[in-house]
């Protein structure tokens, strides 16, 4: 149980059937829907523009549209690199709900870049292929290698969560199914899939008409169940010592947030 | 966009103010103490948030995009300014039209 799920998920990750099999079947483990199936979502032609749009809230943490259909490409790609079969969009995203529960449960601290990068060397020398064709592989469905290396990093952060639960004795099947009893997911019904990311930032302003039918008007991306946009709820370190939580009970006041474009 | 002196207007208004940027709690610690900021400056190294709030690089680089957002006392967001450009940032008057009206 417990030792063997930690056993079988360090195997895959660790010896390098990750590229090969491992990480397609990781996927598919976290791909794994033991509720009810979901209504799968039906193609609309219009793609949504607003970067806001959300494709899943699990608990008080939002999916967002862009970060599905990125992660969904991205898959596709490794999938390719390594012979697996592709996973479908709705599983991506149940895989990517599924995470979201590991890392809120288990909060594991992300990756360094070496490691990130020695991940995905590694993925590279098991697929067989260079960085340059990863890179223009990436390229044809509208992705940087940054998307790659998000992935990957998601994936190491993940497989720590997971590990970290196995060691106090959880058996992550289990609690896995527990914790989406518990949690109320929610998912938009009706977005599209794009077979290359277009990103709307980079697209020019309404001047030139987009190749994609622009005839019907964008969907709202709002069906009727979406509750008002709720701000995602974070705890985050002040620079200046002290933790920042917003959260349901945390906020007495409006509060104004601000997001800086500084790196460091 | 001065925040530092606006804070003590939205505070006025009944608003607090917090800023995220994609750094380590240490680089910016530096920042505050070099511009003198009191409000909290929140460090989001893995961009978990930025990217929670859909404004992580946007712009392709690597950063959180120039954003601000009202989030009401029943945690909604009110109203909210992407950046489409570096340096995209609404007026403090912009903002405080914005406010929800708070009764103090």
């Amino acid at each position: 149980m417990t030792l063997n799920q930690s056993k079988r998920m360090w195997i895959m990750l660790d010896i390098g059937i990750v590229a090969a099999v491992g990480l397609g079947l990781l996927m598919l483990w976290l791909a794994r829907d033991p509720l009810p199936p979901q209504p799968t979502p039906t193609p609309v032609p219009p793609t949504p523009t607003q970067e806001s749009v959300v494709a899943a809230r699990v608990g008080e943490t939002t999916i967002t549209y862009t970060a599905w259909v990125k992660a969904f490409l991205v898959d596709r790609v490794m999938s390719e690199f390594a012979g697996q079969p592709p996973p479908s969009a709705e599983e991506t995203l149940q895989r990517m709900i599924n995470e979201t529960l590991v890392r809120r449960a288990s909060s594991p601290p992300p990756p360094d870049a070496a490691t990130v990068e020695a991940k995905i060397a590694e993925l590279e020398a098991t697929w067989g292929v260079g960085e340059e064709a990863v890179v223009d592989r990436l390229a044809a469905v509208g992705l940087s290698r940054e998307a790659l290396e998000r992935a990957v990093r998601r994936l190491l952060r993940v497989q720590s969560g997971m590990n970290a639960l196995s060691q106090q004795g959880v058996n992550v099947d289990q609690w896995l199914q527990e914790e989406r009893q518990a949690t109320t997911i929610w998912i938009a019904e009706g977005l599209p899939v794009p077979e290359v990311w277009v990103d709307p930032a980079a697209q020019p302003p309404s001047s030139t008409a987009p190749p994609a039918p622009t005839a019907t008007p964008a969907p709202t991306a709002t069906p009727t169940e979406e509750p008002a946009a709720l701000a995602p709820a974070f705890t985050l370190q002040r620079a200046r010592g002290g933790t920042f939580t917003l959260d349901a009970q945390s906020l007495e006041r409006p509060l104004v947030l601000v997001f800086f474009q500084r790196r460091g | 966009m001065e925040l530092q002196q606006a804070e003590g207007t939205f505070r006025q208004r009944g608003a607090n103010l917090a800023a995220v940027a994609v750094a380590s709690a240490s680089a910016l610690e530096s920042w505050c103490q070099a511009g003198g900021i009191t409000y909290p400056m929140l460090a989001d190294p893995d961009h978990q948030v930025a990217e929670a709030y859909a404004v992580y690089n946007l712009l392709d680089d690597g950063a959180a995009t120039p954003a601000v957002f009202i989030i009401d006392a029943e945690r909604r967001i009110t109203w909210q300014h992407v950046g489409s450009t570096a340096n995209d940032y609404p007026s403090v008057e912009t903002i405080l039209a914005h406010l929800p009206s708070t009764p103090e």
